[in-house]
């Protein structure tokens, strides 16, 4: 298996290569919207992958139901529905939008996970009903106690130069060798 | 505990900027403000950031019978009509906001003219949270992540004790040389050892992207990179030469605290001397006049 030179670390160069054959493979798999790229308007090498979902909304009737599927559900954190399945109630009510990118740190030489969640109203979600309605509840506690001030903050983007939510990425490197020995075990076996 | 004694450090802390904070005045009808408000005059440090003024600065229009109940976090600052990031250092917002050249004939713009606002806080474009907790937050992360482009860890940072940490922005919130420099001291200095890559950030005029590429302080055969080296790196058609510009007034220069400084020092002797206390270098380009 190949991997880049200095592996969990990237170089724009790698990230950028990887970032669209992670596109291509998000064409293949039909039911939710693919990956695109983007690039700044007026300078290169300031391109990311973003992707646009609707989610449900966690009230506390439907919550309960969530949060049993969240136990059997290992790698998805939400479910995200057909939008041709939707339910009779109204749109704006019932689900947001999440708008995720996927931006090469610099300084950290890893992929980083930028995301903002808008009502339909295009108001921003709270740092609250992001916690309640798109971590784990039981990661919340890692996640609020990591770094400084928890995982999730908000930030410049670095290409848009506006307030994202993002998850912190000192620890991504860790987390980017451990999926490859992951990879690497199951190969074995 | 006393910091290390170096004259440079020193006067970019010393360093200060006389602001003109003025209301804005339709926000000033709707909040019951009846006369004129008087503007409200600072003088703030260079390297201290908007919001721990911010208490200061209500109490100053509140007192002046403006009727505001709210949050500290719901006050804001523009210029011009484009708003503040509040996590940058003040310093840093002057130069990138007037792009007054120090080589210019023109007097600067001081007292730099900001405008107060009460209302209609602006959250698509900037960060929403807790002033002065989230400024402290930002603080340390930039710290962190400057540790992290130096040595490809944070280890030095998070094995500061927490009385250290805690230092660090206490001795800037309390404007304390001594007990931010003399922690920060052994964080810049770097144990003597070469950084892998020089924390520092580019700011260009209309908007651009903000630009941050790993800077290795060093050549492929050891040798020092200079400042002008680094900008022609990396900005090769505003710098095509790392040395000084003939017609200089044309020139683009980079611009810190206020400051062209030579194009000639080494790269690692600026990020250790003219960083701002978040670890950064921020320079700033200004285009030629």
């Amino acid at each position: 298996m190949a991997l880049p030179d200095h592996y969990p670390f990237l170089t724009r160069n790698e990230f950028d290569i990887a970032a669209k054959l992670f596109i291509e493979q998000s064409k293949r798999s039909s039911d939710e919207e693919p990956w695109t790229w983007v690039e700044h308007e007026k300078v290169k090498g300031f391109g990311y992958i973003c992707r646009k979902s609707l989610v449900k909304r966690i009230t506390p009737v439907n919550f309960v139901i969530l949060e049993n599927d969240f136990t059997q559900i290992d790698d998805e954190i939400f479910e995200e529905e057909d939008l041709n399945s939707l339910p009779t109630v109204p749109v704006s009510d019932e689900y947001f939008t999440v708008d995720y990118h996927i931006i090469y740190s610099t300084s950290y030489k890893v992929p980083v996970l930028y995301f903002n969640a808008y009502n339909s109203d295009g108001t921003l979600l709270t740092n609250d009903e992001i916690y309640s309605n798109l971590v784990h509840p039981l990661k919340h506690n890692d996640i609020k106690t990591a770094g400084f001030n928890g995982a999730i903050s908000q930030q410049d983007h670095p290409t848009l130069l506006i307030p994202f939510y993002y998850l912190h990425p000192c620890e991504t490197a860790t987390l980017m060798t451990s999926i490859f020995m992951a990879v690497l075990l199951r190969a074995y076996h | 505990m006393t910091a290390p004694q170096n004259p440079i450090t020193r006067a970019i802390w010393d360093g200060t900027l006389p602001i003109k904070f003025s209301l804005d005045s339709t926000e000033a009808a709707a909040l019951g403000a009846k006369a004129i408000v008087e503007p409200y005059f600072i003088e703030a440090p260079r390297c201290s950031y908007f919001p721990l003024w911010t208490s200061q600065i209500r109490k100053y229009f509140v007192d002046m019978a403006l009727n505001f109940i709210g949050d500290d976090a719901e006050i804001w600052y523009d210029v011009d009509g484009t708003p503040l990031k509040w996590h940058y250092p003040i310093g840093l917002l002057y130069d990138l906001h007037t792009g007054y050249r120090p080589d210019s004939n023109s007097p600067p713009p001081l007292p730099w003219p900001v405008t107060v606002h009460f209302k209609n806080f602006p959250a698509d474009k900037l960060i929403k949270a807790q002033a002065i907790d989230a400024t402290q937050d930002f603080f340390m992360s930039m710290i962190k992540e400057a540790d992290f482009l130096r040595n490809g860890s944070t280890k030095k940072v998070m094995n500061l004790s927490k009385n250290d940490q805690t230092q660090l922005w206490d001795g800037l919130w309390s404007k304390n040389y001594d007990r931010f420099w003399s922690v920060n001291y052994r964080l810049v200095i770097n144990d003597g050892q070469m950084p892998k890559n020089v924390p520092m950030r580019i700011y260009l005029p209309d908007n651009c992207p903000v630009i941050q590429e790993p800077i290795s302080p060093v050549d492929e055969n050891g040798n020092q990179l200079t400042l002008g080296d680094v900008l022609h790196q990396v900005l090769p058609e505003l710098f095509p030469s790392p040395l000084p510009s003939e017609n200089a007034s044309a020139s683009p220069v980079p611009v810190i605290h206020g400051i062209i400084p030579q194009l000639e020092i080494p790269i690692v002797w600026a990020s250790q001397n003219l960083c701002y206390p978040d670890n950064f270098l921020h320079i700033v380009v200004l285009l030629g006049i």
